[in-house]
């Protein structure tokens, strides 16, 4: 034997000292200067200005190394188009790429009742049914309000991504583990927006905190009209909606 | 046979399995278990703090006002002030720590203006719009327009 036992236990509780000491930084770096305990994050989403540029889809795939094929989005937009139908009318939704690349004008503009962009992306839901059912609690919810993944921790099973009534998360195909928007919480932690806010160049999406009575999601909360995703299932989406429409699921 | 000579060596045996197993449960757990699992919730608490350090990618147009006041300031008198440097000129956080080697993009491609400002029936009637098909198709937007100061006609 190279160690006597004497030497092995010395060497073992210095080396757990040097693991525990190791592991500080990067805690102390994130939470010194940022209380969560101040914040609840709030996400606004005004229908009636989205232009569909998708400038928001590409600054969120470029911010989170989302990967770039045409199925995998932290956030994307949809195309509603509402038809005169003879049974009725008829709802059209597509989405080309994610929006990413904008949309082109649509070649059929007959019989069209109305027709809007829906940006979507993970509602953050106060009651989170991807976080009930992890099998082993790579997924949860901050103080803050953000729903969030460990991806160290994720065993890729794929629950949560059929969990989620919003389909907000997707496995990516590198790391084989679930990604979902973070809000960009590596940004908001640091006193910047998340990138698709910043990215979006009509205002369309306002972002702020709920706990701040003054905050610009508040104001928006006050001035506009708000409506949440599938309020039936409970799930309390952080996402507020303006401008959508009874179609819009 | 007297009742002294009574064996509980299968009950000691028995005591000692069963005091193996649970030690041996407890060291797995602990083995097993990440440190700061239970430290706010059912997950792992150091994640949270990386995923606060993950790498910041757009900087932000205060980041650009350090060196180019200049244009920043024109940039927000104009209407395009809602939209961010990087919203066109793409992320440049590398850009601003390393200034000389690292350049933004420039966009400069006609299909780009039309991302927003191509005519679509799904837009919002107030946003302004041209038909990329009629509108001097073929030309560059900005050999035209100033996109700092979209009003202004460039020769």
């Amino acid at each position: 034997m190279k160690y006597s036992r004497r030497e092995f236990m010395g060497l073992s509780i210095k080396t757990m000292v040097l693991l525990a000491a190791l592991d500080w930084p990067s805690k102390l770096l994130a939470l010194t200067k940022y209380n969560w305990e101040d914040y609840l994050w709030g996400y606004g989403i005004d229908i009636d200005r989205c232009i569909g540029c998708g400038r928001c889809v590409s600054a969120c795939k470029k911010e989170n190394n989302v990967p770039d094929d045409p199925f995998f989005f932290r956030t994307w937009i949809e195309r509603y188009v509402e038809r005169k139908d003879k049974s009725g009318d008829k709802i059209e939704v597509d989405s080309p790429n994610g929006g990413k690349d904008g949309f082109a004008d649509l070649s059929n503009k007959k019989d069209i009742v109305k027709s809007f962009f829906v940006p979507k992306m993970c509602n953050h839901c106060e009651n989170p049914p991807c976080v009930q059912v992890c099998p082993v609690g790579a997924t949860y919810k901050t103080k803050d309000g953000v729903v969030l993944v460990d991806q160290d921790y994720c065993i890729g099973c794929r629950y949560c991504i059929q969990a989620c009534p919003y389909g907000a998360r997707y496995l990516h195909p590198e790391k084989r583990v679930a990604d979902k928007c973070t809000l960009c919480y590596h940004r908001i932690t640091k006193g910047l927006k998340p990138a698709c806010v910043d990215a979006c160049p009509v205002s369309t999406r306002i972002f702020g905190n709920l706990k701040d009575p003054n905050s610009i999601i508040n104001n928006f909360l006050k001035s506009k009209k708000i409506q949440v995703l599938k309020p039936h299932l409970g799930t309390n989406p952080k996402i507020y909606y303006s401008g959508i429409d009874k179609e819009v699921r | 046979m007297s009742k002294n000579k009574t064996s509980y060596g299968h009950i000691k045996r028995l005591i000692f399995l069963a005091a193996f197993l649970i030690l041996s449960l407890v060291v797995l757990r602990m083995v097993f278990i990440p440190k700061t699992f239970w430290e706010f919730g059912f997950y792992r608490g150091d994640s949270i703090a990386e995923n606060a350090n993950k790498p910041i990618i757009f900087a932000g147009s205060s980041a650009c006002k350090d060196c180019h006041e200049e244009k920043y300031k024109i940039w927000l008198d104009f209407r395009h002030k809602t939209v961010i440097c990087e919203t066109c000129h793409g992320p440049a956080i590398k850009h601003s720590e390393n200034p000389m080697e690292i350049k933004p993009t420039k966009p400069g491609k006609r299909e780009f203006c039309l991302y927003c400002h191509g005519k679509n029936i799904s837009k919002p009637k107030s946003f302004p719009v041209v038909d990329g098909n009629i509108h001097n198709p073929g030309i560059n937007c900005f050999e035209c327009h100033n996109p700092h100061n979209p009003k202004q006609r460039q020769k």
